[in-house]
């Protein structure tokens, strides 16, 4: 019975959110296949469960009729709205390049990468996930439990068994109730509340941020970068651990890439249809942002919208594109912002949710926090979670800092706001104490790591070619 | 021709680290010639199984400029009978004031037969061998038999084994693997290596020191080529060749360390937990608590509230909240006189009166009268109560 549950769980959402990008992108695939497939998850399943949240506000009880509806409406109207709307092929996928033929060693030597990243991402997501109890100590007292919580009460529950109901609110349950209704959902298909069942879309999420970040290098460069990228995000260790258990960070981190990622798409494209394309999936991407994590909607909406801003102005000063289809743009930021953001901040006003990470953001006072900076040090450059990428990050950014500055000035801006931001957040006020222990600096980056993987890997493609260009020379001089 | 100087360089770094060979030095407390000093401990007396400390009062052996030889370990072969100790090394570092002094404190426990306690003083930055002034502590309390002390000091070619095989060392997957993982850390000494990550946070030297220099010194060589070969080009395409190789390998290597250790957790939990039998599991940081959890859940489920009674800073109130709900856990510091089921976790000190109560391990009475309802022995079971 999991299993059916698990498939049609996971597979109504995708599909509802196959369709739905279909027609964000218009007549002309943006979108590899397997990318939409991969986005389609991620999107149709927080954006059904935003409408199944949406439901509970309006005093529908949180049982198996109510998610059923909403899949079922979602998938009609997916179905019926693309009869009426330009649409891509489902089946379509982007043109590329042909990849330029490479040494095989290289090719086989990067499969034989993945294949481990694959073999690891397997192992670990099925023992941790699948074959022991829930362990770790945000999913007891968040996201299993909550999901829990919702399943046994029919309803968004505010308030966490034996917590204070004057306080138990602005605690866990501040947080965008996305991924314990995806649970909710998963055990009402089943009919039980089974851990394997509910921590088993996890693993999905990582795995469709490993095909996200190969995509999205795949539109700029070879298949064997491609692969390097989506090998590096496989190899990056503390990524894995939170893609193999029952935590929200790589969740969000998949959802903070595709927004980021399309809006970058949309800098980098010189085709009107694709650029198009990709603006209003980044504004529903952007959008569902807030329906993550707390982060979310404080720390990485806010800097989406200031990067998608400036890329607008930017376009209109260059006089680039028509001054009306820029409006039409903004106009698509703020239905979805509107439909999805504002929604889920009126629930936490009325409710006196926090927005903080689970603490009150009035409360962390200000001033030098003594031992951050070493922690920061210690964790980002001599401990094994990122294993070299942050020495090779930002020795690129400063090698080849034109490119950063430049071409790929939007993941650039993007991932140091954010990064120098919450930097400054630990070191100048009480939230120090989240990098001191090492638990939200860690977690900010894992929230990062495929925008900082998707960065690295262009600015190491943006060294290698010339000097690749370089060292051919030398061959036809030598063979000349 | 060309290759001389290589081999040269290849026999010096051969037979310099050879040349640095093992050392053992030991302290033979039986031989009524070794002299000792103390202060402050109430008695020292020499016998044939070696120097007995008894001490009412915080006291210390101690000696000036003992050591001739650098060391890595020392092994103190004790026998303590009655209870468990703490001493600790103390010592004077160098260029420090006087009278300052640095403690490590190691733990013994109480056994009997004679025991073999190693002690790594490198485990604290402040260590010195060349220190002036060195001695044992000991707590007041402490009745233990020191037979000798070994010092020994590693050759280089062991230290070298023990550090590749520190590097391959694994964490255990624990609460805070989610937050970070240490990664390959390096030590020079067996023990070093078998308490590696038992404490926080590790007593080694982070292997990405070795990387960055290894990478630096890729980036030297491959400069050299750039600037001195015959052409440009041919420099350009050497030196890039030896960086991006250097740090293509590190990079796997460091991959293949990080995703065994990854791997390494989760076979352990199929060793411990997934395969062997319900009576048999264990898991991770928790020993058998799943096991106990999920034969009271049956029992705990009947009941709307129960109390959780566990040690401090334990995580079972968390597991048992999340597997028992609906059934809501409680803490004893709340009002618990309407409920009817608690559940002692871990609390060997909890007892059970005359008059069928439940009492702390300082005699505070928890309950009122009633029953132990299942007994998973080692201080924890259900207890009802009418």
């Amino acid at each position: 019975m999991s299993i059916v549950a698990f498939i049609i769980g996971t597979l109504l959402p995708a599909i509802s959110g196959l369709l739905l990008l279909t027609m964000l992108e218009g007549r002309n695939p943006a979108l590899f296949f397997w990318e939409r497939v991969a986005l389609g998850f991620v999107f149709g399943l927080t954006f059904t469960m935003f409408l199944a949240f949406l439901c509970t506000v309006a005093s529908l009880p949180l049982m198996l009729p109510v998610f059923l509806g909403v899949q079922i409406v979602v998938l009609a109207a997916s179905f019926i709205l693309r009869r009426f709307l330009p649409h891509a092929p489902l089946r379509s996928s982007r043109m590329t390049d042909a990849s330029p033929a490479v040494s095989p060693w290289i090719t086989i030597t990067l499969q034989t990468l993945l294949l481990w990243v694959i073999v690891k991402a397997v192992i670990s997501g099925v023992v941790f996930l699948l074959m022991t109890p829930t362990y770790l100590d945000d999913s007891l007292t968040n996201w299993d439990l909550r999901g829990k919580v919702y399943y046994v009460d029919h309803a968004l529950t505010l308030v966490m068994p034996n917590e204070d109901p004057s306080t138990s609110p602005r605690g866990v349950s501040s947080y965008p109730p996305t991924v314990p209704l995806a649970k909710d959902w998963l055990a009402q298909l089943a009919g039980n509340w089974n851990d394997p069942l509910v921590n088993s879309i996890h693993i999905l999420w990582y795995l469709c941020a490993l095909a996200l970040v190969y995509y999205a290098v795949r539109r700029y460069a070879s298949r064997e970068w491609a692969m390097l990228g989506a090998y590096i995000l496989g190899s990056m260790p503390l990524y894995l651990m939170h893609g193999a258990n029952a935590y929200a960070d790589a969740f969000v981190s998949v959802h903070v890439f595709a927004a980021v990622s399309m809006l970058f798409h949309a800098g980098r494209s010189t085709d009107d249809d694709d650029r198009w394309a990709y603006m209003r999936i980044a504004a529903v991407g952007g959008a569902l942002l807030s329906f993550t994590k707390n982060e979310g909607m404080i720390v990485y909406l806010p800097p989406f919208l200031l990067v998608a801003a400036a890329l607008l102005w930017t376009w209109y000063r260059s006089k680039k594109i028509p001054a009306a289809t820029i409006g039409r743009m903004l106009l698509c930021f703020a239905v979805a912002l509107i439909a999805i953001t504002i929604p889920w901040l009126l629930f936490k006003w009325s409710h006196h949710l926090t927005f903080g990470n689970a603490k009150p953001f009035t409360s962390l006072g200000i001033g030098w926090q003594p031992g951050v900076l070493t922690s920061i040090f210690i964790n980002t450059f001599f401990e094994g979670n990122w294993l070299l990428l942050f020495p090779l990050l930002f020795l690129l950014f400063i090698w080849r800092w034109k490119t950063a500055f430049t071409g790929l000035i939007i993941l650039t801006a993007y991932f140091l706001i954010i990064y120098i931001g919450q930097g400054s957040l630990y070191l100048f006020t009480r939230l120090s104490m989240e990098a001191l222990m090492q638990t939200g600096y860690a977690r900010g980056l894992v929230q990062l790591m495929p925008v900082a993987v998707l960065l690295t890997t262009l600015l190491l493609k943006d060294v290698w070619q010339p000097l690749a260009k370089a060292l051919a020379r030398e061959g036809e001089i030598q063979t000349g | 021709m060309r290759l001389r100087l290589p081999l040269l360089a290849l026999i010096s770094l051969i037979l310099v680290p050879a040349a640095h060979a093992e050392q053992d030095t030991s302290w033979d407390f039986r031989d009524p010639s070794f002299q000792v000093t103390q202060q402050s401990l109430s008695s020292v007396t020499r016998g044939a199984d070696g120097l007995h400390i008894q001490t009412n009062t915080d006291g210390f052996l101690f000696w000036q400029n003992p050591f001739v030889h650098p060391f890595d370990v020392m092994t103190l072969h004790v026998i303590q009978n009655k209870s468990a100790t703490d001493p600790g090394l103390i010592w004077h570092p160098p260029g420090t004031p006087a009278d300052a002094t640095t403690q490590l404190f190691f733990h013994i426990n109480a056994d009997g037969n004679a025991q073999d306690i190693d002690v790594v003083p490198t485990d604290n930055p402040l260590w010195s061998w060349q220190t002036d002034q060195f001695g044992i502590g000991f707590p007041a309390g402490s009745d233990i038999v020191i037979q000798s002390i070994t010092f020994k000091q590693y050759s280089t070619w062991e230290k070298i084994a023990e550090a590749w095989k520190s590097f391959w060392t694994f964490d255990q997957f624990r609460p805070y693997s989610i937050n970070f993982l240490w990664g390959p850390e390096f030590t020079f000494s067996p023990t070093a290596r078998a308490n590696l990550f038992t404490s926080l946070p590790p007593h080694g030297m982070s292997a990405d020191r070795l990387f960055y220099s290894i990478i630096g010194i890729a980036v030297l060589i491959g400069l050299v080529f750039f600037f001195f070969s015959p052409t440009r080009r041919e420099g350009l395409k050497t030196g890039t060749v030896i960086v991006c190789t250097v740090f293509i390998a590190i990079w796997i290597l460091f991959d293949l360390r990080m995703g065994s250790e990854i791997l390494s957790y989760a076979f352990t939990d199929i060793r411990t937990y997934v395969s062997p039998p319900a009576n048999e599991k264990t898991f991770r940081t928790h020993g058998n608590f799943y096991t106990i959890a999920h034969a009271m859940l049956p029992t705990i489920e009947k009941y709307d509230h129960y109390v959780v009674f566990e040690p401090n800073d334990s995580p079972f109130y968390a597991n048992l909240r999340y597997m028992s709900y609906p059934s809501i856990p409680m803490h004893p510091e709340q009002d618990t006189s309407k409920v009817h089921l608690w559940v002692v976790m871990d609390r060997r000190d909890v007892q059970i009166g005359a008059d069928h109560r439940l009492a702390d391990g300082n005699g505070k009475i928890l309950t009122a009268s009633g029953h132990v309802l299942q007994d998973f022995g080692n201080g924890t079971f259900l207890f009802a109560i009418p």
